[in-house]
């Protein structure tokens, strides 16, 4: 019996040994925690740049795929974690953001997390039956005025981001809609479809198949510019409903703390790797548009974003806590 | 004819569902109830809460009237054990490793049985690490350390 | 015939070697991970995924979607041996499976739930073929009152799987419906009795709760006798079933059948609903109910062929609607996106050599998986002559592994071992785990559609009268309450006469 209890002390203590240092990074693989279950959209990114930086670097990345409470769960693992590089997160907008002003977390998203790099978005989309009279941004502002805050609304869940960019638009245009929750789109497709709510917004990825289709009518988009994907549709933007941009970005980001040269080294690989056609089909695939940029314009996205949603969610009142 | 409450069976399931009960309708107070054409939050959990209560009355008063002892005895230890075994299983997997933690979940567990021999279950333990890193880690591919040191 | 056309084309390309042999690849793995407890055809598609985009896509989507399917068969395998639910949807095959195998009649369970999935699995591929257009747009009909209508229908059909006593069975079921509640709710968004860990925030799995209350709490119960007693009679019968037996499971497998194909094609109601209400149906019509729960052959029959059916029309608002009723199914929708299919109304007409292809591929997935795990029969029975003292370790094991790989959380498995505590504790005092799961199962969608349906009525409760489905849900109800409570009120009647009659003497 001792015996056993040596060998295992003494694998324990190699994999102790191992520390890490900034120049010789990395020297064991690195964690990448996806905060979403496989299969989703998230994982789908998470895998494609995990594949891809392996592939031109020659790290090995391993998936860790930590879902629950819309990525709170994973997110305050890795914010957690010991600052030496060896855990990092694919963070989103609605995970790092919006769920500690929804009181759904219980991190920063300055304070626990050093940004690392952009790594691709995807806008949110308004889309109708393809019965329904709504066939512009104006008939929806019409329909909304002329039934005096019963248009109905329909979302894959409250504080979702797609629920939030439904609030945003009735704040900036000045319109009231009935908001129903759903629990994802499996039910909530077939209430649109079948006539019972009026208006659904989703993301582009998530409602692509159903709008090529024909059976979802797309209205515009939550973006500064139009989608690669839906070049006929207007953005709100156009319409006149200025900042009313609401898309999912997707970021990689490591908790506080951790060496500057560490974060610089994965953003110089990261940028390479999203600069790679093969990387933008394979993130286009996945209905999301390749990004990049430096560590710092991501920290300033975060920094805006904060202030933004705040606003948003204090004047829809929206509340996940009595 | 006078048998322990604590050995009848219906009094005890009675007490059980009003404690469940009085426990979900205490931490339902916490959330909105709103009204039958509005439900809050709180709605579905304070009802189901009381109709819980309820039903643990009935079941309690029934055990009174008509007395069915438990049937055999209570397995606390096995219980304890195995229960022991999961938590050390969960505990371990994230810090030391695979490995370890189906070693301390099956001298554990084992324990629950009527023989334990040491050895008998060190082979087991063995057969069944190989066995769960072959579907697990590599077949599956999830990412579990066989040996780790986090803590 | 221009069906017959159809067919000889799917035939012509699922029987290409290369397309047999992943349809092969693809049952078989199902099967393996459907044994295994927590893991399921989730996350071993997301896992293969990647590796699919090297195949052509008819030969990337047969193989995904037999892994589909296949798992339903082996989820059976594990909830009738040990009484460990290998998928959710098999935890219902508990029931009467594992009391068969306890009687020395695995091998029987076994190959029936296999028969019976195989008949299932067949008739439901044939209902995509003939009606899976117009069912897709008859599913969109459902509405919120109907969705909260049907699950009153199933609550009210749960006092039938009492045994026995009726008020415990309800009560059980309360506190499934309470369990249920915990998360986040869909309404408003609050989280309620998640104690502020966010990893309750999704709620309880259904597998850390089914593997809590059957397979912990059953190991703790054969645990407790004092001397060593093996747990399975040594005598087993023969391997296959009996004539009586194919004879006693035939029209259970039919009535499942039909129970599964009308829950697969509703989206968001999930196999497990459909396993319940098929197991309910046969116990509720059988002609000496207390069978059931004491290894009843219909109570595998049923349940096993509704899930299978289940699986098998989820296809139809998946390829027909482009919607999604599942997580696994949004990923097959994602596979067949990425490999450049449009599903849609249009699906058949567009891309038919791949529509066909895969509808022939299941037929004869299907095939295979009967051919396969009738043989497996043997080794699988075999398994039950291991000594106790090493099985149940084992089977510990594998709650634990399984439970932990669902969020790789080990939360999950804490989790687990508190429903083990709760499953003993009520199992000894003769509370009947199926009412509590089911009552889990059915609870939240219960609220979340009520709730939706007075949000969009705006607090018109007329509506549940008013749409035909709900009405005729409802109906139901009412009539199935009438047939329980007259029999009862009889029987009170009579007990109380007794009363006085012994209170006299």
């Amino acid at each position: 019996m001792k015996i056993v209890y040596k060998a295992l002390a003494a694998l324990a203590l190699s994999a102790l040994a191992t520390t890490a240092s900034a120049q010789q990074y990395p020297e064991k693989p690195i964690r990448l925690v996806i905060p979403f279950p496989p299969g989703g959209g998230t994982d789908v990114v998470a895998r494609v740049i995990a594949q891809k930086l392996g592939e031109s670097t020659g790290w090995t990345l391993v998936a860790d795929n930590k879902p629950g409470s819309g990525g709170s769960v994973g997110l305050s693992l890795a914010g957690k974690a010991a600052p030496d590089g060896y855990t990092i997160v694919l963070a989103q907008n609605a995970n790092l953001v919006i769920n500690p002003i929804l009181g759904k977390a219980n991190y920063d998203p300055i304070k626990d997390f050093a940004p690392i790099g952009l790594v691709a978005s995807a806008p949110q989309v308004l889309v109708v039956a393809k019965d329904s009279p709504i066939k512009t941004v104006e008939d929806l502002l019409a329909a909304a005025k002329a039934k005096d805050g019963k248009l109905t609304f329909a979302s894959p869940g409250v504080g979702t981001s797609s629920h939030l960019a439904g609030e945003l638009i009735q704040q900036i245009a000045g319109v009231k809609f009935r908001h129903v929750p759903y629990k994802g789109s499996a039910q909530a497709l077939p209430d649109l479809l079948g006539g019972r709510v009026e208006i659904y917004i989703s993301s582009v990825p998530s409602a692509m198949v159903q709008i090529k289709e024909g059976v979802l009518r797309p209205i515009a988009v939550f973006a500064t510019k139009r989608d690669a994907d839906l070049p006929d549709v207007p953005t709100f933007e156009e319409k006149g409903l200025k900042n009313s941009e609401a898309v999912t970005w997707w970021g990689l980001a490591a908790p506080a703390g951790v060496p500057a040269p560490i974060v610089a080294r994965i953003n110089t690989e990261l940028g390479k790797v999203l600069k790679q056609p093969d990387t933008q089909a394979k993130l286009r695939s996945a209905g999301a548009e390749a990004l990049g940029g430096s560590a710092e314009e991501f920290g300033a996205l975060i920094k805006s974003d904060v202030p933004k949603w705040t606003a948003v969610i204090k004047a829809a009142d929206v509340k996940v806590a009595d | 004819m006078k048998t322990s409450i604590f050995k009848n069976q219906d009094a005890l399931a009675g007490l059980l569902f009003m404690g469940l009960g009085a426990l979900g309708f205490a931490i339902a107070l916490g959330y909105k109830f709103g009204t039958t054409i509005d439900m809050g939050p709180g709605y579905f959990p304070r009802i189901l809460s009381l109709v819980l209560i309820g039903f643990g009355i009935v079941t309690f008063l029934k055990g009174l009237r008509h007395c069915m002892p438990v049937e055999g005895g209570w397995a606390w230890l096995p219980l304890f054990l195995l229960s022991a075994a999961l938590l050390l299983f969960g505990f371990l997997l994230e810090r030391l490793g695979l490995v370890p933690a189906l070693f301390a979940l099956f001298f554990v567990s084992a324990r629950a049985g009527h023989e334990f021999k040491a050895l008998e279950v060190l082979v087991l333990t063995a057969v069944m690490s190989v066995f769960a890193a072959a579907v697990f880690v590599w077949g599956l591919k999830l990412p579990y350390a066989l040996f780790a040191w986090n803590f | 015939m221009e069906i017959i056309d159809h067919f000889v084309l799917g035939f012509g390309v699922a029987l290409s070697l290369q397309n047999l042999a992943y349809c092969f690849l693809g049952v078989l793995l199902g099967t393996l991970i459907g044994v295994l407890p927590g893991v399921g055809p989730l996350v071993t598609i997301s896992m293969l995924l990647p590796i699919t985009f090297g195949l052509p896509p008819v030969s990337a989507v047969i193989m995904l979607s037999g892994i589909y399917y296949g798992a339903q068969y082996g989820g059976s395998t594990t909830a009738i041996l040990v009484n460990l639910p290998g998928e959710t949807s098999s935890a219902v095959t508990c029931l009467d499976g594992y009391q068969m195998a306890r009687r020395g009649r695995a091998g029987a369970a076994l190959a029936i739930a296999a028969l019976s999935s195989f008949v299932a699995g067949c008739i439901g591929t044939l209902l995509i073929v003939a009606l899976g257009v117009p069912l897709a747009s008859w599913a969109l009909r459902f509405g919120a009152e109907d969705y909260f209508a049907l699950m009153v229908l199933g609550l009210v059909a749960a006092s039938v799987l009492s045994h026995g006593d009726m008020v415990k069975a309800l009560t059980m079921v309360v506190v499934g419906l309470l369990i249920g509640l915990v998360g986040t709710d869909v309404n408003s968004g609050v989280e309620r009795y998640t104690f502020g860990l966010p990893e309750l925030a999704d709620g309880i799995g259904f597998t850390v709760l089914a593997v809590g209350m059957f397979a912990i709490s059953e190991v703790v119960l054969n645990l407790e006798q004092k001397e060593a007693r093996e747990v399975f009679t040594k005598n087993v019968g023969g391997l296959m079933p009996r004539w009586e037996d194919l004879k006693a499971s035939f029209l259970p497998t039919l009535r499942g059948t039909a129970i599964g194909s009308f829950f697969g094609i509703l989206p968001g109601t999930g196999p497990s609903i459909s396993s319940f209400s098929a197991y309910m149906l046969e116990k509720k019509l059988a002609k000496d109910p207390s069978r059931f729960g004491q290894g009843a052959i219909e109570g595998v029959a049923a349940p096993e062929a509704a899930n299978n059916a289940a699986a098998q029309t989820a296809f139809i608002p998946t390829l027909t609607l482009g919607i999604p009723g599942s997580a696994t199914m949004a990923l097959i929708l994602g596979a067949l996106i990425m490999n450049g299919v449009q599903p849609g109304p249009t699906v058949m007409a567009r891309n038919p050599e791949l529509f066909w292809g895969v509808i022939a591929s299941m037929f004869i997935g299907n095939a295979l998986l009967v051919a396969l795990n009738l043989p497996l029969v043997g080794l699988w029975v075999r398994l039950l002559s291991i000594p106790y003292r090493w099985l149940f370790p084992a089977i510990v094991m594998f709650c634990a592994l399984g439970n932990y790989s669902l969020n790789n959380s080990a939360i999950d498995v804490y989790l687990c071992a508190a429903i083990g505590v709760l499953g003993y504790v009520l199992a000894k005092l003769k509370c009947p785990p199926a009412p509590l799961v089911l009552g889990y199962v059915l609870g939240p969608m219960m609220e979340e559609n009520i709730r939706r349906a007075l949000l969009l009525s705006e607090g018109d409760l007329s509506i549940f009268v008013k749409s035909p489905i709900s009405l005729t849900f409802l109906t139901l109800s009412l009539l199935l309450l009438v047939s329980m409570a007259l029999p009862a009120i009889r029987r009170g009647k009579a007990r109380v006469d007794q009363e006085e009659e012994a209170g006299a003497t």
